[in-house]
């Protein structure tokens, strides 16, 4: 009906609007991830990681959802800020800077910063079994055995996903993240024949395909 | 609102197409000629509708269609950009470029997109995938209004990314928006369907129609069949159980019901022809009776009115119109004052009276009035109405007419008139006028003969006068008056009536039968006629006759006397031996005889002249004394040869009267002469005369025979001789008394004889009515013998003057100058008495009554003995004019009033002067005088 879809309009317009002046102050700066800091880009990566991520059931019992940061104070203010209006996973987020892995308690995701040279592996040990997304900001942080893992590639924050660690977190990775990461690797994947150091679009079609399947 | 613009685009194409459409059908169900079928109606009115129908809905179904395209192709865009929107989040989220880019790729597939083109919300663009041939996408989108606009073939979807509450960028999408195309294609596909349907309905309901026309044409057609041969026998079938059918079945039923209504309508049409012609010839002779009654009241001039009571408005008709002399109604009825008006202005109260006494008591009199002609002339009218009520007896109005009565009334007059006449001639005439009806029963007699017989109208009724029939004549009368009633003859019968003054009168009687229109008698009419004078006439005249043959045997005898002693004379003259004295003696026999013959015979001439009326008097004033003394004179021989006392008493004062003075000395000379005859010896005669204040009298008596009462009535009839010795002796011839009558009887008088009877004596008396003039002075001469009457001193006078104060005082002094002076009171009498005096010298006033001075004047110098005479004219008109008048009348002289006496005397002397000396022979009176002024 004409007038319904005119207000149908009026209304996805006034959203529009109401959304560009609400999201203009963060997102903007945010979107422009050239100008922004690369601690910025981060955070601004890891709150959208959470919007590809699902976790298990019995993760999100908390009424809230943490994101611990160790080492990487920067990350932790930058996702402050950025959490502040924000929900992930529908409950508020709060962003709790550890120092310890076993501050970690029952935060949905944790970054490690580089600052940790630790072995990531017994870092990231400590989370086995729980749902927590660990993202790492180091080379070959997948091989620590987190899910995801922050690369800088031609100046630009990129990132990988383990398939495998991420199935081990009960964690499940949409697709659309395995799309734009830049390395996908997981067990299912050589199965498929898809070779991890393929071009994106063909990992990604292969992934595709492969989730598919 | 950017959605609005390209919808209200499509809005106003539909419009557009939407009024073409009205148009159209607006002009296909136009008001169309009548005589279209009805097949033809339902043909348009299938086609109208199914046109109509299909455009409605195609229009309908178009607009949805677009509507509906629209919506699902900006919905699938706006899919479209959302799952765009959701695979490229990632990208953006985590900007990968070239997975943007690999994204926006896929959308070659979708040959409807042109252009998608990601935006950072920054505004610039990010990536974008450009179709071949399409225009690039704007390099930075400053604003962003998320949504779709529609421009023409073009649909642009701008669409925000947003994830998880985060705008990650916008997306842009152009694709094609093939609307153009889809509605032609609709249209197409419209206009096709609507043909096809249109010819499938046309088709259909040209099939289906006929259910409907094919029993409407039967019924047209028996309806036209029926209205061509006029036979309601005729019917349609009824082929269908709708509402036709019903209607065929009303038709029929209305047929059925038409043809019996038109056998009956045929019926009565004939009746109702038949009546029409009578009621025609009714109405033709209505109308011509009313146009005779028209005529017959325009000619017999009546006019009809009407009053209308409650608007109080009278109407008048042609014919009343005319009677006012009018050509036609309208002014009358136009102006009610101008009626009125012309009513005689006498006659306006009776009009006014019996138009109130109308509206008192519903009952218009008829009134009778005149009114004015346009010429003045009077016309008599009668005006006679009715009301009329109305159901509740209110008087409505007054319809009536007005009738010339003019004639009528002319009649009525000339009737009355004519009755008067004759009730005054009836009553007038002496002789009686009777009516008795078919039974001759009397109804009616006139008062002379009522007077007569000393009845009044009722006693002399029926037969009523049968009782007055003289008894001798009474029962003869009667039978024979029956006798004419019953067989209808002429009534003709002498009979006495026994007057109401006792005595018996001879009536002749003369009567005719009054026959109706049938010839049957319906009464009688006729006279009754006194003859009783008649007869007493008869007698007289029998009687006088009589006494006239006496008259002349004693004539004869009376005559013869003289006769003899003359004879005996006039032989003895003859005689040679006779002497002179003898001769002497019958000279004087003779003279004596042919004296008294010559007496006779004057005497004789005179009653002659009496009785024939042509004994002229010439009247003068006279003295009493001397006209005495002259007939004294004359008796005297006589009276004294008898020795009889002769004694005369006059009255003291003289008295002077106006008469003949020969003739009267002629009366009274006989009666002295009778009175000494009738007289013994030595008997006595008186004359007494007496004035008294009317007349004068002079009575003789004498102690003589008397005269006995019978004989009294017939002393003064001719040829009368009372029966005695004395007239044996004396002689005469009876006719004394009659001459003395006569000549008294000529000077307006009297003579009466009375005696106390025989031998006792008689007395008559003569009575003179007096005249004016006493003269106490002069005294006139009176000749006895002579017959021409004595010549005044000098010429005769006569004074005229109506003024009789004037005429007698110039007279008086006249006549003590010494003139003969006649009077004359008026014109005519101056001029007889001129005629009869001849006078020499004329004084005329001119001013009389009758005949003027001047036309006296002209009619005496036309005579001859006038020519010569002075005329002199006395009167008050003095100016030149009046003198001239005199002078061509024939005045010597004029003379005003009041006279100068001295001056007439100065005329009549020199006149008279002159006359003597023209004259030449003497002047004054005595015997034989003068003859002046008689005509040679």
């Amino acid at each position: 009906m004409p007038l319904s879809s005119n207000a149908r309009r009026l209304r996805m317009a006034l959203t529009g609007l109401a959304a560009a002046c609400a999201i203009g102050t963060v997102a903007w700066p945010a979107a422009a991830a050239e100008s922004y800091s690369e601690d910025a880009v981060k955070a601004a990566f890891l709150y959208r990681f959470t919007g590809y991520v699902d976790w298990p059931a019995n993760a999100l019992n908390d009424p809230q959802f943490t994101v611990a940061v160790l080492g990487a104070d920067g990350v932790a203010s930058e996702l402050e800020r950025l959490l502040q209006n924000r929900q992930i996973q529908n409950r508020p987020a709060q962003v709790r800077s550890i120092k310890n892995i076993k501050e970690l308690d029952g935060a949905q995701m944790l970054y490690i910063g580089a600052s940790h040279r630790e072995d990531l592996r017994r870092l990231i040990a400590a989370t086995a079994g729980r749902p927590v997304l660990v993202v790492t900001n180091e080379e070959g942080g997948l091989d620590g055995g987190s899910t995801v893992n922050f690369l800088l590639v031609d100046q630009r924050v990129r990132f990988e996903i383990s398939l495998d660690a991420a199935e081990s977190s009960s964690l499940r990775v949409a697709s659309e993240l395995l799309a734009v990461a830049i390395r996908v690797r997981g067990r299912r994947l050589t199965e498929a024949g898809c070779d991890e150091a393929g071009s994106s679009a063909d990992v990604a079609a292969c992934i595709r395909e492969a989730a598919r399947r | 609102m950017s959605g609005a613009a390209p919808f209200n685009r499509e809005r106003g194409l539909m419009r557009r197409v939407l009024r073409g459409a009205q148009s159209f059908l607006a002009e296909l169900t136009a008001v169309r000629p009548a005589r279209e079928s009805v097949r033809a109606k339902l043909m348009r009115v299938v086609s109208l509708t199914a046109v109509i129908a299909l455009l409605v809905a195609g229009s309908a179904l178009l607009w949805h269609d677009l509507t509906v395209y629209r919506h699902s192709w900006t919905s699938d865009l706006t899919t479209e950009a959302s799952i765009l929107s959701i695979s490229m989040a990632p990208a953006l989220a985590f900007d990968d470029q070239a997975a943007a880019e690999r994204n926006l790729v896929a959308l070659e597939a979708r040959s409807q997109v042109l252009v998608a083109a990601l935006y950072l919300p920054s505004g610039e663009l990010y990536a974008d995938y450009v179709r071949s041939g399409a225009t690039a996408p704007p390099a930075r989108l400053p604003r962003v209004v998320a949504g779709t606009r529609i421009s023409g073939e073009r649909v642009e979807l701008t669409q925000l990314i947003v994830r998880n509450g985060e705008w990650l960028g916008t997306i842009y999408l152009r694709a094609r928006y093939d609307v153009m195309g889809r509605v032609l294609t609709y249209l197409g596909i419209l206009a096709v369907v609507t043909a096809s349907s249109l010819i499938a309905a046309l088709i259909l309901s040209t099939a289906l129609q006929r259910g409907i026309t094919a029993p409407l044409d039967s019924m047209a057609d028996v309806a036209r069949q029926i209205v061509h041969q006029r036979d309601y026998s005729l019917r349609v079938q009824k082929t269908t159980n709708d509402e036709i059918g019903l209607v065929v079945e009303a038709f029929n039923s209305m047929l059925n019901e038409v043809q019996l209504r038109t056998r009956a309508l045929e019926q009565s049409n004939a009746a109702l022809q038949a009546e029409v012609q009578v009621r025609n010839a009714a109405e033709t002779a209505l109308e011509r009776a009313n146009a005779r009654v028209e005529s017959a009241m325009a000619a017999a001039e009546i006019g009809s009115w009407v009053w209308d009571l409650q608007t109080d408005e009278a109407k008048v008709d042609r014919n009343l119109a005319a009677l006012y002399g009018f050509d036609d109604e309208k002014k009358l009825n136009d102006d009610p004052v101008l009626r009125r008006q012309l009513i005689h202005p006498d006659d306006l109260a009776a009009v006014g009276g019996a138009d109130a006494q109308a509206l008192r008591t519903g009952v218009l009199p008829s009134t009778e009035f005149r009114i004015v002609q346009p010429d003045g002339s009077s016309r008599w009218v009668a005006r006679r109405g009715k009301m009329h009520f109305d159901a509740g007896g209110k008087p409505v109005l007054m319809a009536g007419v007005l009738i010339d009565v003019t004639a009528q009334k002319l009649a009525e007059h000339a009737l009355r008139k004519s009755e008067s006449l004759y009730r005054a001639i009836g009553e007038s005439i002496d002789y009686g006028v009777w009516v008795c009806d078919a039974e001759g029963r009397n109804t009616y007699a006139s008062e002379p003969f009522l007077r007569l017989l000393g009845l009044t109208q009722e006693q002399c009724s029926n037969f009523g006068w049968g009782h007055l029939l003289h008894p001798d004549d009474a029962a003869a009368t009667m039978e024979a008056w029956r006798e004419c009633v019953r067989t209808g003859r002429l009534w003709y019968r002498e009979h006495r009536f026994l007057g109401a003054d006792g005595e018996f009168h001879a009536v002749l009687a003369k009567g005719v039968p009054i026959r109706d229109e049938n010839g049957k008698i319906s009464g009688w009419a006729g006279i009754n006629l006194d003859i009783s004078r008649l007869k007493h006439t008869e007698d007289a005249l029998r009687e006088a006759d009589r006494r006239k043959d006496e008259f002349l045997a004693t004539l004869a005898h009376e005559l013869r006397n003289p006769l003899a002693p003359i004879r005996n004379a006039a032989k003895l003259l003859e005689a040679p031996g006779a002497d002179d004295r003898q001769r002497q003696w019958g000279r004087d026999v003779i003279t004596r005889q042919v004296q008294r013959m010559a007496l006779l015979l004057d005497d004789l001439l005179d009653v002659s002249r009496i009785t024939s009326g042509r004994l002229q008097l010439r009247k003068q004033p006279v003295d009493l004394a001397s006209l005495v003394a002259s007939a004294v004179e004359t008796a005297r021989p006589l009276i004294d040869s008898k020795q009889h006392v002769m004694e005369t008493v006059l009255p003291v004062e003289s008295i002077e009267l106006e008469v003949d003075p020969l003739r009267l000395s002629q009366a009274l000379s006989n009666l002295l002469t009778n009175a000494a005859k009738y007289t013994d010896p030595s008997g006595h005669i008186r004359l007494v005369a007496s004035a008294n204040a009317g007349d004068l009298s002079i009575a003789v008596s004498d102690t003589g025979i008397g005269v006995s009462a019978e004989a009294i009535p017939k002393l003064f009839e001719m040829f009368s001789q009372v029966d005695s010795p004395v007239d044996r002796a004396e002689g005469g011839l009876g006719i004394g008394l009659a001459l003395v009558k006569g000549l008294v009887a000529l000077h307006g008088g009297t003579v009466e004889a009375a005696s106390d009877g025989p031998g006792r004596g008689s007395t008559f008396t003569i009575r003179l009515p007096r005249t004016g003039v006493v003269s106490a002075k002069r005294r006139s001469f009176v000749s006895a013998t002579a017959s021409r009457p004595a010549a005044g001193p000098r010429c005769k006078v006569l004074v005229a003057d109506d003024n009789s104060d004037a005429a007698q005082t110039l007279a008086l002094i006249l006549n003590m100058s010494g003139y003969e002076v006649h009077l004359a009171m008026s014109g005519r009498e101056a001029l007889a008495v001129a005629r009869r005096e001849r006078p020499d010298a004329m004084f005329l006033d001119i001013g009389m009554p009758d005949m003027s001075g001047y036309e006296v004047a002209e009619n005496v110098r036309r005579e001859v003995w006038g020519e010569h005479a002075l005329l002199v004219a006395v009167t008050g008109w003095g100016q030149p004019n009046d003198k001239e008048k005199s002078k061509t009348a024939g005045f010597n002289h004029h003379l005003t009033k009041p006279v100068d006496l001295d001056h007439v005397e100065q005329l009549l002397a020199a006149f008279s002067k002159q006359l003597h000396s023209r004259d030449g022979s003497g002047q004054s009176g005595g015997e034989g005088g003068r003859d002046w002024g008689r005509a040679g």
